[in-house]
C-alpha cells in the first residue's frame, strides 16, 4: 500500500492511484487551536512546532498534510521582508498593516533577500534545524511556500489601492508585481535550499479570483507562469478560494500541477475546464460541513465530489480552502473515511 | 450632456469626467437631487447588476464608486441646502484584529451609491468601539466585514457588545466577508447577510423599506 504522500504524489501527475488521497492544508490558523496551544507558542517553540505537526501525523496517518510542516508566522513571512508592519495577537495568526499606500513609490521598490530580510532569515534557518531533526527520523520537509504576486502587493499597498491601480495606474501596478514576484521566486528558492529533500511549492493567492480575465492575463498571468515555470519537475499547487469560474481556462496554462479551489464553484465544472491540465484538490465546503456539518454531511458531500472529480484521475479529496478552525477531528476522520470507501464503481 | 452623461461616468469609472459633467448639470440649473437619484445612483445599480452578472469585477466596481463619490463630494452642499435626506444610515467597519478593507469599502462605496448615508469606522474595530459609535451616531444599520475566517469571532462579540451596552434593538447588524455566510450570520443573530456589495446595499435598502 502506498503512503498518503505516494498517492497524492500519484494523483498529482494525474494519476489515479489504488485509492484518493486525501490532502488538507494546514497552518496557523488551525493548527495551534487544534492542538491547544497559543499560536504565539506555535510560532515561537520550535519543539512544540514540532511535537504539534508530528502528532498530526500520528492522530490522522492516511492524510497527506500539505505542505506539512510548514514553518510559518501566519502571513507575515513575504510582507516583513518588504518592511510592513505586523501584529501579532494571542490565539491566532498575525495581521499586517501596510504602511504606504503609494503605489508610485512601491514602483520603485527593490525585490528582497530572503537570506536577510525581516522574518525570512528566522524562516530559512528553522527549516534548515527542523528537517535535520526530522531526517533522523525519516521524515522531511516535502514542500515550502509562498503567497502570491497579487497578495503580497496587497500587503504593500494596501488591497484597495492595488486593484484600483490595475486600472488608474497600471504600469506601477506592473512593476509592482514584477518586483514581488522575483522575491516569491527567491524566496521560495531559499527555502528549498534549506530542506534536503522537497519536493514540491505551494502558492497560496486568493486576489487573482477579484479580477477580470482580460486583468488577469495583462496582469497577472505571466507572472503566475514565471514563478511555477521556475519550478519545474517539482509539484506546484496553486491554492485560490475565491471563486473564479471566469478564470479556469487561463489559469489551467499558469503551470501549475495542482489546483485547490473555492468550494462554490462546481468541481464537475472545474474538472471539465482543467483537469486535462491540472489535479483537483477539494472541494468538500471548510465551514458550512467542515466546521458545522455532521461526519455523515461531510461523507455525503466527499462523495459528490470524489462522483464529479475523481473518474479518470487527478483527484485529491480536501476542503475547499483549506481546513478552518474549530474543524472537528471526527470530520476529518469522515474525510479520511468517505475516500478509503469510494470507487469509481458506486 | 446631462444626467446620462453623469450615469455613463460613473458606469465607466471616469471620476473627471463625473466632475465636470456634474459641475455643468449643476450650472444649467439640473437639481441636485436629480443628478443623485437619476445619474449617479442608477449608475451605481447598474455596477452592481454588472457585478453580480460577472461582466465587472472588483477593480472596475471600485473605480466606478470612485467616481461616484467624486460627484457626491461636489452635489453634497447642495443636497444639505435641498434638504435631501440620506435613505438611511449605516456605521461600517472591519472587526477587531482584521486588517483588510476591500470588502468593506466595496459595501461602503455601493451603500453610498444606493443613497445611505455611511460612517467608515475602518479596519480593526473593537466590540465596544461598535456599541460607542451606534449610541453616537444612531444608526439603522452597524455592518461588520471579516475577511478571516479567524476574526469571524469578532462579527459575534460585537453583537454582544451591543446588547451589553443596550443598542442591539435600536440597529440593525448586517455582516459580510469572504467566510461569512447565511448560515452563520442566523447563528450569531445577525439581521441581514450579503455575499457581495451589491446585494448588500438593495438587501439593506429593502429591509429597511420594510422596517
Amino acid at each position: 500500500m502506498s503512503t498518503p504522500w505516494e498517492l497524492f504524489k500519484q494523483a498529482a501527475r494525474l494519476g489515479e492511484p489504488e485509492q484518493v488521497p486525501v490532502g488538507l492544508i494546514v497552518d496557523s490558523p488551525w493548527l495551534p487551536g487544534y492542538a491547544g496551544i497559543d499560536t504565539r507558542d506555535y510560532f515561537l517553540l520550535p519543539d512544540k512546532w514540532l511535537e504539534v505537526n508530528l502528532g498530526l501525523l500520528e492522530r490522522f496517518p492516511d492524510a497527506a498534510w500539505i505542505p506539512g510542516f510548514w514553518v510559518e508566522y501566519g502571513m507575515a513571512a513575504e510582507p516583513s521582508a518588504f518592511g510592513t508592519k505586523m501584529h501579532f495577537y494571542p490565539d491566532r495568526p498575525p495581521s499586517i498593516e501596510p504602511l504606504v499606500a503609494d503605489l508610485a513609490f512601491w514602483a520603485d521598490a527593490k525585490p528582497v533577500n530572503p537570506q536577510e530580510d525581516g522574518l525570512m532569515p528566522l524562516v530559512l534557518r528553522l527549516y534548515e534545524v527542523m528537517d535535520e531533526r526530522l531526517q533522523a527520523e525519516g521524515l522531511g520537509v516535502k514542500m515550502v511556500c509562498a503567497r502570491g504576486p497579487m497578495t503580497v502587493a496587497s500587503w504593500l499597498v494596501g488591497m484597495t489601492p492595488l486593484m484600483m491601480g490595475l486600472v488608474t495606474e497600471p504600469e506601477d501596478v506592473s512593476k509592482i508585481l514584477d518586483t514581488v514576484t522575483t522575491s516569491i521566486i527567491r524566496w521560495l528558492q531559499a527555502q528549498l535550499e534549506a530542506v534536503r529533500e522537497p519536493e514540491g511549492i505551494m502558492l497560496l493567492d486568493d486576489l487573482v479570483g477579484m479580477v477580470s480575465k482580460r486583468h488577469y492575463e495583462a496582469f497577472i498571468h505571466p507572472h503566475l507562469r514565471r514563478i511555477f515555470g521556475a519550478f519545474d519537475g517539482l509539484i506546484r499547487i496553486y491554492h485560490n478560494d475565491t471563486p473564479c469560474p471566469h478564470l479556469l481556462e487561463s489559469l489551467a496554462e499558469a503551470d501549475f500541477d495542482v489546483f485547490n479551489f473555492s468550494h462554490e464553484v462546481d468541481i464537475g465544472e472545474v474538472k471539465a475546464k482543467m483537469g486535462h491540465r491540472v489535479a483537483l484538490m477539494g472541494n468538500v465546503p471548510p465551514l458550512d460541513v467542515g466546521v458545522r456539518g455532521t461526519p455523515a454531511d461531510v461523507v455525503r458531500w466527499a462523495r459528490e465530489c470524489l462522483d464529479k472529480g475523481a473518474p479518470g484521475g487527478g483527484m485529491i479529496l480536501s476542503f475547499g480552502g483549506g481546513v478552518s478552525p474549530g474543524t472537528p477531528v471526527e470530520n476529518i476522520d469522515a474525510l479520511l473515511e468517505a475516500a478509503r470507501q469510494w470507487s469509481p464503481s458506486e | 450632456m446631462g444626467i446620462e452623461a453623469i450615469y455613463e461616468a460613473v458606469l465607466d469609472g471616469d471620476a473627471a469626467t463625473t466632475r465636470t459633467e456634474v459641475k455643468t448639470a449643476l450650472e444649467v440649473g439640473v437639481l441636485a437631487a436629480d443628478i443623485l437619484n437619476e445619474g449617479c445612483i442608477p449608475a451605481m445599480t447598474e455596477v452592481g447588476r454588472l457585478f453580480e452578472e460577472g461582466e465587472k469585477y472588483v477593480p472596475e466596481m471600485l473605480i466606478s464608486a470612485h467616481a461616484m463619490k467624486a460627484g457626491l463630494a461636489i452635489l453634497q452642499p447642495y443636497l444639505v441646502d435641498a434638504g435631501v435626506e440620506p435613505v438611511g444610515k449605516v456605521i461600517l467597519g472591519t472587526v477587531r484584529g482584521d486588517l483588510h478593507d476591500i470588502g468593506k469599502n466595496l459595501v461602503g462605496m455601493m451603500l453610498e451609491g444606493t443613497g445611505f448615508e455611511v460612517i467608515d469606522l475602518g479596519v480593526d474595530v473593537s466590540p465596544d468601539g461598535f456599541a460607542e459609535a451606534v449610541k453616537e451616531h444612531q444608526p439603522h444599520f452597524v455592518g461588520l466585514s471579516a475577511l478571516l475566517t479567524t476574526t469571524m469571532p469578532g462579527m459575534k462579540a460585537t453583537i454582544e457588545a451591543l446588547e451589553k451596552d443596550g443598542v442591539r434593538e435600536q440597529v440593525m447588524v448586517m455582516v459580510g466577508g469572504a467566510p461569512v455566510t447565511q448560515q452563520f450570520a442566523e447563528e450569531i443573530g445577525a439581521d441581514l447577510y450579503a455575499p457581495d456589495a451589491s446585494a448588500a446595499a438593495s438587501r439593506a435598502k429593502a429591509l429597511l423599506a420594510a422596517a
